[in-house]
């Protein structure tokens, strides 16, 4: 049992929260001692862990307490108030912008309240974007300047690392998407098709997000981004194929392809930018594939979500090389594909453990189809006929995942089952 | 914590500093070093989410229609070149172009450096100018909008004021109250 020297580690604060009383039941019945029952106590981190719902609470608070007050200094910002000349404003964000860095610094690191210390950092993040834009009121420089945004993610971004933030890391990846799409004014070429030019390239960006998300999995001091990358980069996925489902979004598109003679009228920024995302994005896969734990069949590791990025990917390559007259074709494949992957996130959030991704299914899920039974104006019957074929395959689907959970359980629960067992999920 | 940790925290806490000064430092630069100009606009009156409420500065040396002046002559579309210099002279009270160049003009000549947006006209990174909550209607209902600027020698302008009928527009928000 080399685990038992490792020291407590962490675990699912819902296992921890149950497992007391389930460790009381087994030494009751003589399933296991009173020594090993403190041995499998004592080998979590399990103080932390009993408090990890007040935590929790406690954690959301304080962000969202941030995030308000971060957005009342945005507001204050815009509401370009003349009573205070714009110098004195300007020197209050530089004398407190180092301050809320320095108190949240202090409280995380030396007087041991990490998560108020974390919340005032994040207000720092976001006093940061909100200096920058003060002064581009200051100096009238133009709203949709590219580069604003983008400073303001690259000042964020390293700051998640070092100081290990979700919410900061989420700050910073949303404001490199939005430092993309500010960018991205400049490389479309026609600019009354502005959405439907740009999303082929986010998707691919969330397709990199997620792959880079997997990524940070394989490396320990890292790896609490994991999930934070591959939310974003799902919503970012789950988003374009949501929008592409529109049938109209085609009509859109198909004129600006008619408007530029049929070439995806973009710049050659464009296509670098998307050529880089895509090798980085090929790259991670391979990376992650070479060092799988599974040597032996490195494909294994991959496919459950790297083959879909890959039918992903050639579907936004067949959206921009390929024009179709009406272009209803592809938001049926977009609808296909969003019902495929709703499903696919669903299964491999049961492959991974991680319920998260199960209720995020289920959230774009209800999106969804809530948006699609409104959108088409099928007859009543052939809707039906729809909505009774889809839901007969999902509960297909849900019996046989239910049966293979009861077969990993029943197989978990045979005397001899070792930790192969428990793998083969 | 370690000292290492301590060093890259406040580094990025410095950098981010760094990048807010640098943008100040470099529009206070063109505003001390640069030449003052006047140019004659047409704004309108948006809002920014998170810049608040501006006007659209549009200026009539962005050449609306046709290019005249250029040397060496240039197409229609403007978004091929990279950069436009457009040399400026004063005349009257305000400054007209004289000339549209893709090459630097020659030292000593006054010039703003000017970039295609998609509507085929020239941006000159003044476009935009912020006013306070509420005084938006003051720079709309104007029947004269002209623009005060820096030009540095680069062609990089940076907005110092903007004139509202020929009143300086704080001043013209002071007198409506």
């Amino acid at each position: 049992m080399a685990e038992a020297n490792t020291g407590p580690r962490p675990a699912d604060p819902r296992f921890l929260a149950g497992l007391p009383a389930e460790v009381e039941h087994w030494r009751a019945s003589g399933i296991i001692s009173g020594e090993q029952a403190r041995t499998i106590l004592g080998s979590y981190d399990f103080p932390e862990a009993a408090e990890a719902p007040r935590n929790r609470l406690v954690t959301v608070l304080l962000i969202m307490g941030a995030v308000l007050v971060g957005l009342g200094v945005i507001l204050f910002v815009a509401a370009n108030w003349q009573e205070i000349p714009s110098g004195v404003k300007l020197a209050m964000m530089f004398i407190g912008i180092p301050v809320i860095y320095g108190a949240g610094f202090l409280l995380r690191y030396r007087f041991d309240y990490p998560r108020v210390g974390t919340a005032l950092i994040f207000l720092g993040s976001i006093a940061y974007g909100a200096a920058i834009h003060l002064i581009a009121q200051t100096y009238h420089i133009p709203v949709n300047h590219p580069n604003l945004v983008l400073y303001w993610f690259l000042g964020v971004l390293p700051l998640a690392y070092v100081v290990r933030s979700q919410p900061v890391m989420v700050l910073a990846l949303v404001t490199g998407l939005a430092a993309v799409g500010f960018r991205g004014q400049e490389w479309l070429l026609d600019e009354d098709f502005i959405p439907s030019l740009a999303m082929p390239l986010y998707l691919v960006l969330g397709l990199a997000l997620f792959a880079v998300g997997r990524l940070h999995e394989s490396f320990p001091s890292v790896r609490l981004f994991m999930p934070t990358f591959q939310l974003m980069g799902l919503l970012v996925i789950f988003g374009i194929l949501y929008f592409w489902g529109f049938g109209d979004l085609w009509d859109w598109t198909d004129r600006s392809r008619a408007y530029s003679g049929g070439v995806f009228p973009v710049t050659l920024e464009y296509w670098a930018i998307a050529a880089a995302t895509v090798a980085a994005l090929v790259g991670v896969w391979v990376w992650v594939a070479l060092h799988a734990r599974q040597r032996a069949h490195p494909l294994s590791a991959l496919l459950p979500e790297a083959a879909p990025s890959l039918v992903l990917l050639l579907f936004g390559v067949l959206i921009v090389f390929l024009p179709l007259d009406g272009g209803t074709v592809y938001a049926l494949i977009a609808n296909i594909l969003y019902g495929l992957g709703v499903v696919g996130l669903a299964y491999l959030g049961y492959l991974r453990g991680r319920e998260a991704l199960i209720n995020l299914s289920i959230g774009l899920f209800s999106i969804w189809i809530f948006t699609r039974y409104f959108e088409y104006s099928f007859d009543l019957l052939d809707r039906s006929v729809v909505f009774i074929v889809a839901g007969l395959l999902l509960l297909v689907g849900g019996f046989l995942l239910e049966r293979a959970r009861r077969r990993v359980l029943q197989r978990l629960r045979q005397p001899d089952a070792g930790p192969e067992a428990a793998d083969d999920r | 914590m370690t000292a290492k940790f301590s060093i890259a925290f406040w580094v990025i806490v410095a950098a981010q500093l760094f990048v807010l000064a640098g943008i100040v430092g470099f529009r206070q630069q063109v505003l001390q070093t640069g030449e003052p100009i006047v140019l004659q606009t047409v704004p309108v009156d948006p809002l920014s989410l998170l810049q608040g409420y501006y006007a659209i500065l549009d200026y009539e040396i962005a050449i609306p229609g046709g290019i005249q002046g250029a040397d060496p002559p240039l197409t229609s579309d403007l978004r091929r070149y990279p950069r436009v210099y457009v040399t400026l002279e004063r005349q009257g009270e305000i400054w007209q172009a004289t000339g549209y160049h893709t090459t630097r003009p020659r030292p000593g000549e006054l010039f703003i450096t000017g970039y295609a947006d998609d509507a085929g006209r020239l941006d000159f990174g003044i476009g935009t100018y912020f006013v306070p909550e509420g005084t938006g209607h003051i720079v709309e209902r104007a029947s004269d909008v002209k623009v005060r600027v820096f030009v540095d020698r680069d062609g990089d302008a940076v907005i110092d004021d903007v004139l509202v009928d020929g009143v300086p527009f704080l001043e013209a928000v002071e007198s409506q109250r």
